[in-house]
């Protein structure tokens, strides 16, 4: 309760919890609170600045952007968890089982993650969502996948870590089989690390969904999300260059919460 | 400021552009032409081939027209046919087409242009396997020297585009010694007869381009040499040209215009084409095999609206595959479908569906110009109870998965062909590969477009021309959209640009102010 209390009273830390809450809060009431229909087209009033009807403006399409910008955020927030707990999920039982058996297994899998950490991880979940097809699930699958090899190879140095630990061995004399090894020593010792990296990521994850909705291989039109909207931005930068701004601000803020929230996990599951 | 056709418009600032000969002319037209200098003029992709006759990118003719002259030119505003390397044609039978050639014209290579060199080109064309003009000529059976200077061509059936045709790709004449010495290398190494020959060309990054001194036209042309960047992000390609490295920038977008008009030292130059915004639809199978829901399609578009938004208040609405400007546009056929969303509904409901229970699965290469497409579309199609799902993905993929038969309409562009009878000849007939289900449209329509091939002159051909595209409309097989404009930026030391209805980029006019 302590180290709580001393969390929230950093500004920053605080700040963003806020802004995730608010967020969450707004992504799940956008179809009650949206002012308008986020998918009405109205070509007689294409691209208006903000007025007492649109508080942020009319897009290309003469569609409200706050309610755009409400109805994206959550595929946006959603797919950057999916992502990450896709990425766990992938990238933690192959660390574990690399790190603890050592070996010719450790060496498969290692070379596994070196192959795919040698690409960049935008790059690759491009190529993914490029062979997968184009939808939300399909990039929340590429970001996940191309996460994984990060946490697979976090997760194998804890393990090899903690495997060579006196309690470990102890419970070993004791009779205890790998798998509850594993599951009861090893994991839950190893898992510290692998969760402050998701919070870390999830930024980067918002960003990556963001990059591929921006280059059409993610959330699909007419839906809204917020790197769709600003590659459409991108294509009025001359003639309306403050509806970049919206979808903009959105990311940086969710982003600096993500990570923020990743430092806080830090520092509350970190003993020192 | 009278116009191309339809809504031809200059940039605020380009006022000292000015129209001459019909055609789009960007420049001091008073001021007396300078000679000398390199013109520097960026292209948007890296050719596919500088062989006319194998390459197949629309983005080539940038560099082609510098190289090649071509059997018939064209009048840059009605692309009406006028001589050039040929001067003069003339159906001597229905199946027998024959060309006087130009005198005392010289390949860069020195070799001399006569018949022998067309009929090698000819040759060229038809038998090299890498071709891909093949279709454009498929008429002619064979070629005949008749004397130094004339050649007749032997027709399979009787077949009036071709001079149209010889103002393309196929009409441009390559040095026979050069084909044959060069073999596959010569796309790499061209050798024409155009105001200038080739010097070099550095993949992805540039084509250069020098002053042929034999050029048979007098005084022709005025530059010393073309340098063409290669600068694929037409951005970046237009900040070269505001930045004062380049001199032209090609194929700027729409939504790219005010940023131009703002930039003091750049003239932007909008010429309307008849490449179109369109949809190809699959009428082989259902639903849309039922016309009532084609025509549907076609009343539930606000073609007007849809141009404003997507080309930023230049191009304009298509209703046809002919542009007002082109001598076979048919009022009468332009005027079929207005925008009319009752008689659609009423449409659709005659057809047995109910609101909300047509679904037309649309394939597009993923790509925002397209997703905002898509989206007016689909905002159009809801208004009349139409839901509108979407199949994308690169642009290979979709295409591949729409000639497997996935999806009811294709959003792509087609480029247009400078005789409006091979348009719908490609687009319609079952043999072509873009009628994609080659089912039979219509036998009659099929009976028009041939018969449109079979009449020589201008006033016969329009009206036969007429009866192909009222009977298309009729059948409601495409969905024309809009036609998209040339779009250029220029730095204001060019002059004497001018542009043409088939929105084939041509510098042998340019000349650059000191």
């Amino acid at each position: 309760m302590r180290r709580l209390l001393l969390i929230l009273r950093d500004p920053g830390a605080a700040a963003g919890m806020l802004w995730l809450g608010l967020l969450i809060a707004a992504a799940l009431a956008a179809p009650w609170i949206s002012p308008h229909d986020p998918l009405k087209v109205d070509l007689l009033g294409v691209l208006q600045p903000p007025s007492a009807t649109h508080w942020l403006g009319t897009d290309d399409l003469g569609r409200d952007v706050l309610s755009r910008l409400l109805h994206g955020a959550a595929p946006s927030l959603f797919s950057s968890i999916g992502a990450v707990a896709l990425g766990m999920l992938i990238g933690l039982p192959f660390g574990l089982i690399a790190g603890y058996l050592g070996g010719w297994v450790d060496a498969a899998i290692s070379r596994g993650i070196d192959a795919l950490l040698s690409f960049p991880t935008i790059l690759l979940a491009v190529g993914i969502a490029a062979v997968l097809g184009t939808s939300l699930t399909n990039a929340v699958i590429a970001i996940g996948i191309a996460f994984s090899p990060g946490f697979a190879r976090l997760a194998r140095a804890r393990t090899l870590a903690v495997k060579q630990e006196l309690y470990v061995d102890a419970a070993r004399a004791a009779g205890a089989g790998a798998w509850w090894l594993l599951t009861r020593h090893v994991l839950p010792n190893a898992v510290t690390p692998v969760i402050v990296q998701a919070g870390l990521l999830l930024g980067t994850a918002l960003l990556a969904e963001a990059s591929l909705s921006f280059l059409g291989l993610g959330v699909q039109p007419p839906q809204a999300s917020w790197g769709g909207m600003l590659a459409r931005a991108l294509l009025y930068l001359e003639r309306a260059p403050d509806l970049m701004i919206a979808p903009g601000v959105a990311l940086l803020l969710t982003a600096l919460a993500f990570n923020s929230l990743g430092e806080t996990a830090r520092r509350w599951l970190d003993p020192r | 400021m009278s116009t191309a056709f339809g809504a031809t418009r200059l940039g605020r600032r380009a006022t000292l552009a000015s129209l001459l000969a019909g055609g789009l002319v960007s420049g001091a037209a008073a001021q007396e032409a300078r000679r000398g200098g390199t013109l520097r003029a960026v292209i948007d992709a890296n050719p596919s081939s500088l062989d006319p006759h194998v390459g197949g990118q629309g983005g080539d003719h940038a560099v082609l027209s510098t190289l090649y002259d071509r059997l018939v030119d064209y009048d840059p505003a009605t692309l009406a046919p006028r001589p050039s390397l040929a001067t003069a044609w003339r159906f001597e039978s229905p199946t027998q087409l024959v060309l006087e050639l130009r005198q005392g014209v010289t390949f860069h290579d020195g070799e001399t242009f006569d018949a022998a060199a067309v009929k090698a080109n000819f040759a060229h064309m038809m038998t090299n396997p890498r071709s891909t003009v093949r279709a454009d000529i498929a008429s002619v059976a064979e070629v005949e020297v008749a004397a130094p200077h004339v050649v007749v061509l032997k027709l399979r059936q009787p077949d009036t585009t071709l001079p149209m045709i010889f103002t393309d790709r196929a009409g441009m004449m390559s040095s026979p010694k050069a084909l044959a010495e060069r073999g596959e290398n010569y796309g790499r190494n061209p050798v024409g007869t155009g105001a200038m020959q080739f010097v070099r060309w550095t993949d992805a990054a540039e084509i250069v381009v020098q002053r042929n001194p034999r050029y048979w036209k007098p005084g022709e042309p005025l530059l010393d040499g073309i340098v063409m960047p290669i600068i694929t992000d037409t951005t970046t390609g237009l900040r070269s040209v505001r930045a004062g490295q380049n001199h032209i920038s090609l194929n700027a977008d729409a939504q790219q215009i005010p940023g131009l008009r703002r930039a003091s030292d750049v003239t932007v130059s909008v010429q309307d084409t008849f490449r179109l915004q369109q949809c190809y639809i699959n009428f082989s199978k259902p639903p849309l095999n039922d016309i009532r829901l084609r025509q549907a399609l076609n009343f539930a578009i606000d073609r007007v609206a849809y141009a404003r938004v997507v080309l930023g208040g230049v191009g304009a609405p298509a209703d046809l595959h002919v542009p007002k400007g082109l001598w076979a546009y048919d009022a009468e056929a332009a005027s079929k479908y207005p925008y009319d969303p009752d008689r659609a509904k009423r449409l659709i409901a005659e057809a047995g569906f109910g609101p909300g229970q047509l679904t037309i699965n649309a394939s597009y290469a993923s790509n925002q110009l397209n997703a905002q497409r898509i989206e007016i579309l689909s905002a159009f199609l809801d208004r009349v109870g139409v839901k509108l799902t979407s199949t994308t993905g690169t642009l290979t993929a979709t295409l591949q998965t729409w000639r497997d038969g996935v999806g009811d309409i294709r959003l792509a562009n087609w480029t247009g062909r400078p005789d409006p009878a091979l348009t719908y000849q490609l687009l319609l007939h079952p043999s072509s590969a873009f009628n994609i289900g080659r089912a039979v449209p219509s036998p009659e329509l099929i009976e028009a477009i041939a018969a449109s091939r079979t009449v020589e002159s201008l006033d016969e051909r329009r009206v036969a021309m007429a009866r192909v595209l009222r009977l298309e409309r009729e059948f409601a097989l495409t969905l024309p959209l809009a036609f998209e404009p040339e779009i250029t930026a220029l730095s204001r030391r060019v002059r004497n640009y001018v542009t043409n209805l088939a929105g084939r980029p041509r510098f042998e006019q340019v000349w650059l102010a000191a």
